[in-house]
């Protein structure tokens, strides 16, 4: 996959909830456009073009970032701080999905600038129909931010 | 005469006074007790009806706590009362759900509620009491010292009392003012009528004022026959017809007076008195003689006055004035001693208190046994010694300046007050002492005397009692502390746990679902209803996970309160459940509901559970009937859920509330039984409570209340800012 073709960084640390999001986007050709980090330090490194992802460029920021809280290594929420507090990555649209839906969290992510808050849905349909939602309006309802939106000043 | 009445009056007035405030003290610090607060509290979780108080575990818990008060001889019982006035807890159980016999005397609540210790007049008792032979009888006079039990944000959440026997100390207390062959000290109430023992009781039986086995405590009015009832003569107008005696006439009207002239008393025998109205303790207190008698025995009223001072069950000492006399040996003021008219009676000297005179120039002039007692020195070795070999180094400069002071200006600063002070015994030891100093004019020279009681024990027994109270406080603080973490874990715990289901749960209905959508056709029927099984099994275990994780929160999350409309609520939840009627029958009953403070989000789920419940057990019903609206349970306003449904037996009622305990089979009726659950912690939370009454397959009624100290605050008026009477 070259680094143009990514328009979601998944982020979830559950294989079983990577597959069942990925299935929901089975029929669409967005499923190869969607790249999995598995906990908070790969989603740094991937979005901020260090260590294996040193070779991204900023201007190729993903549309849409999913974003789990419980993540190993590096929470969702601390992702979610340095992503909304660094020029470069601020204008990518987080939407958070997680199980919690304790206030403390939804307080704390608004207040650090998430775009979206999202608790997943225990009912498969009800689950599928919020996920294909919300990549049909970040990825095509919504203009997406311009590419000198990446910049830092 | 009138200063000798006057004296003896006054000092009645002051220990009955000091007995008062005694009590009122010792009733408040029990009122005060953390545990007695804690059972308050649970006792007024528990229904107002006699026998579920009588079952409550807590009514023997608060009995054998106050066990050690009531079961000596001052207090004859206890009673917790609670709103309404009705007694929550006693030591009687006949007495329990029923309103206080206090309503007689309802400005003594009304004072309690309002935030102050009282103590009530003497009435007649509603129960068996012993006589003073201890033969149990109706109708014995009985009386109550009482204090509020404030919550800790300075509400009166109810009233401690405890029965006091007015025969023991009341009357002990009037009856030392008792002088030679006639002179007595009784008390009466606002309508004149006796409410201590008259020494006359065999004379007002043999005139029938009373009846033969009757006593004068609360049975005599203060009114002058006209004649005189004990030589035999017969009034001819009815007691009640009678004009008040002079005495209680000036007395009722809140003057107090002395009248050396001669008056009729209740008896219609002539006497000298004085009295007063003492509107601290509510009541009127005469010292009357027989005229004959008065001017013969003058100085037997001062003797009276000496013997007042021996109270053993006083706490504190009487002041009262001294005259003294008959030392002449002692003295320079030999004219003046003469003068004054009484002299030191046995009764002074075999007191257990220690009682000094000592002239202007402050030496000692009288010291009686208790004095020797006390500090060791012999009364010849202290005679015309200065008073200040009594007292250690550091109070003999302040004492000098105060007998100057006195000497030039007649004005002193301790006369009369209560000190607290301490002794050098012969033995150069010091001790805490407890004194009083009156004083008392010959024609050209001031007297003192000093009434003093070594307090060392008391104060030992003092600080063993704040020691105690604060290790208890502490220790049920610890507690407290202890609790409260306990449940915070287990809170978390429980949301954790709850959320960590959510997410298994989610791949178990999505792999279930993508297998049916995937391969379903290729499945055959008894496969396709196994993973539907698998489904609805996940479905109800969202519910019962999202339920368990909303009950957690509201454990942990404020009610945030604001003065919410009950109705709209009400109207707003009939709105969402819409759907859930739709194609019944279904007919609502909103009466009018109140105003309330709380958070309205969790009152709105309390009505979300009771409506929905309502109507989910209500399905079989052709015509499903539920009503909403407001009444009063033992005078509190209670807000109430009634359906028709199929009920339940009340067999079962203590599970209605616990986390997963259901009534009906799950095919019968779906639920997770976390709702009621939830509907007890939210008004628990609002300090109020739930509870419900039904019968099986005749429908059920849910019935709540919000925060019992709201209400309260609403009816009782604002404690009065400020008190009369002495400090």
């Amino acid at each position: 996959m070259t680094q143009e073709e990514v328009h979601i960084l998944l982020v979830e640390d559950n294989p079983a909830d990577v597959e069942l999001t990925l299935h929901t986007f089975r029929n669409g050709n967005l499923r190869n456009r969607i790249h999995v980090a598995r906990d908070g330090e790969e989603a740094l490194d991937f979005l901020f073009c260090r260590g294996p992802y040193s070779v991204r460029t900023f201007e190729h920021a993903p549309k849409l970032i999913l974003l789990d809280l419980k993540l190993p290594k590096v929470d969702g929420m601390e992702v979610l701080r340095q992503v909304k507090g660094d020029p470069r990555t601020k204008a990518i649209p987080v939407v958070i999905l997680t199980s919690s839906k304790e206030e403390k969290d939804m307080v704390n992510s608004y207040q650090l600038g998430v775009n979206s808050y999202i608790q997943k849905p225990v009912d498969f349909n009800q689950f599928r129909e919020t996920v294909k939602q919300l990549g049909l309006y970040w990825l095509v309802v919504n203009e997406p931010p311009p590419t000198n939106a990446f910049s830092a000043r | 005469m009138a200063e000798a009445l006057s004296t003896l009056l006054e000092t009645e007035q002051q220990a009955l006074r000091s007995w008062s405030r005694e009590h009122r003290a010792l009733a408040q610090a029990w009122a005060n007790s953390p545990r007695v607060l804690r059972l308050t509290r649970e006792l007024l979780a528990t229904p107002r009806t006699r026998d579920a108080l009588i079952k409550a575990p807590v009514q023997a818990q608060i009995r054998e706590w106050l066990h050690p008060v009531y079961s000596g001889k001052e207090y004859q019982g206890f009673f917790i009362i609670g709103p309404g006035n009705i007694n929550l807890a006693s030591t009687r159980d006949s007495n329990l759900g029923v309103p206080n016999l206090l309503i007689k005397q309802e400005d003594v609540l009304e004072r309690m509620w309002s935030g102050q210790a009282a103590l009530s007049l003497p009435q007649r008792s509603d129960v068996p009491l012993p006589d003073p032979n201890g033969v149990l009888r109706e109708e014995q006079p009985t009386m109550f010292i009482g204090a509020p039990i404030w919550d800790e944000s300075g509400t009166v959440i109810a009233i401690l009392t405890f029965r006091i026997n007015p025969l023991e100390e009341f009357t002990a207390i009037l009856q030392r003012g008792r002088i030679g062959g006639s002179g007595e000290t009784y008390a009466f109430d606002q309508r004149a009528r006796l409410i201590s023992e008259s020494r006359f009781d065999d004379q007002l039986r043999r005139i029938g004022l009373i009846g033969p086995d009757e006593r004068a405590i609360l049975n005599v009015a203060i009114r002058d026959p006209g004649v005189n009832l004990v030589a035999g003569e017969q009034s001819t107008v009815p007691r009640e017809q009678q004009p008040l005696t002079r005495m209680a006439d000036s007395a009722l009207a809140g003057d107090s007076g002395t009248d050396v002239e001669g008056y009729r008393d209740y008896r219609g025998v002539s006497v000298v008195g004085a009295w007063v109205w003492d509107s601290e303790l509510g009541l009127g207190i005469t010292t009357e003689i027989d005229t004959v008698e008065a001017y013969e025995s003058l100085s037997s009223i001062q003797t009276v006055i000496f013997a007042l001072t021996g109270f053993s069950m006083l706490l504190l000492i009487v002041v009262t004035m001294v005259f003294v006399a008959g030392r002449e040996r002692i003295l320079k003021g030999e004219q003046s001693l003469r003068e004054s008219e009484v002299k030191f009676g046995s009764v002074t000297q075999s007191s257990l208190d220690a009682i000094i005179a000592a002239d202007s120039s402050g030496r000692i002039i009288s010291w009686n046994k208790g004095a020797e007692a006390t500090f060791g020195y012999r009364e010849e070795e202290v005679l015309g010694q200065p008073l200040s070999l009594l007292m250690p180094e550091r109070y003999r400069e302040a004492h000098q300046r105060g007998l100057e002071r006195l000497r030039s200006t007649g004005q002193t600063r301790i006369i009369g007050k209560r000190l607290e002070l301490h002794g050098r015994r012969k033995n150069g030891s010091e001790f805490p002492l407890e004194l009083l100093l009156g004083t008392w004019k010959t024609h050209d020279e001031t007297f003192f005397s000093g009434f003093l009681r070594d307090i060392t024990e008391r104060q030992q027994a003092e600080e063993r009692i704040r020691k105690l109270n604060e290790e208890l406080e502490q220790r049920v603080a610890q507690r407290t502390a202890e609790l409260e973490a306990a449940v915070k874990e287990l809170e978390a715990f429980t949301y954790s746990v709850s959320h960590d289901l959510r997410a298994p749960l989610r791949h178990i209905d999505g792999f279930s679902k993508i297998l049916v959508e995937d391969i379903g056709s290729r499945l055959d029927s008894t496969a396709r209803h196994y993973l539907q099984r698998i489904q609805e099994g996940t479905r109800q275990m969202g519910t019962l996970v999202d339920d368990l994780l909303n009950l957690s929160r509201i454990g942990r999350q404020e009610a945030r309160r604001q003065v919410t409309g009950l109705n709209s609520l009400v109207d707003e939840v009939r709105k969402e459940l819409q759907a859930e009627t739709a194609g019944r029958r279904v007919e609502w009953q909103v009466g009018p509901l109140p105003f309330a403070d709380c958070d309205p989000a969790l009152m709105k789920q309390v009505f979300a559970t009771l409506l929905s419940n309502a109507l989910k057990f209500t399905r079989p019903r052709e015509r499903a009937v539920i009503e909403v609206g407001q009444t009063t349970v033992n005078g509190q306003p209670v807000v109430f859920v009634r359906d028709n449904g199929v009920g339940f037996s009340m067999k079962y009622v203590d599970k209605l509330f616990g986390v997963f305990q259901r009534l009906h089979r799950a095919e019968d009726f779906e639920g997770t039984g976390v709702g009621l659950a939830t509907v007890q912690r939210i008004l628990h939370k609002h300090g109020g409570r739930v509870w419900a009454e039904a019968e099986l397959d005749k429908g059920a009624t849910f019935y709540f209340t919000l925060g019992e100290a709201e209400n309260q605050k609403a009816e009782k008026p604002i404690p009065a800012a400020a008190t009369r009477g002495e400090p």
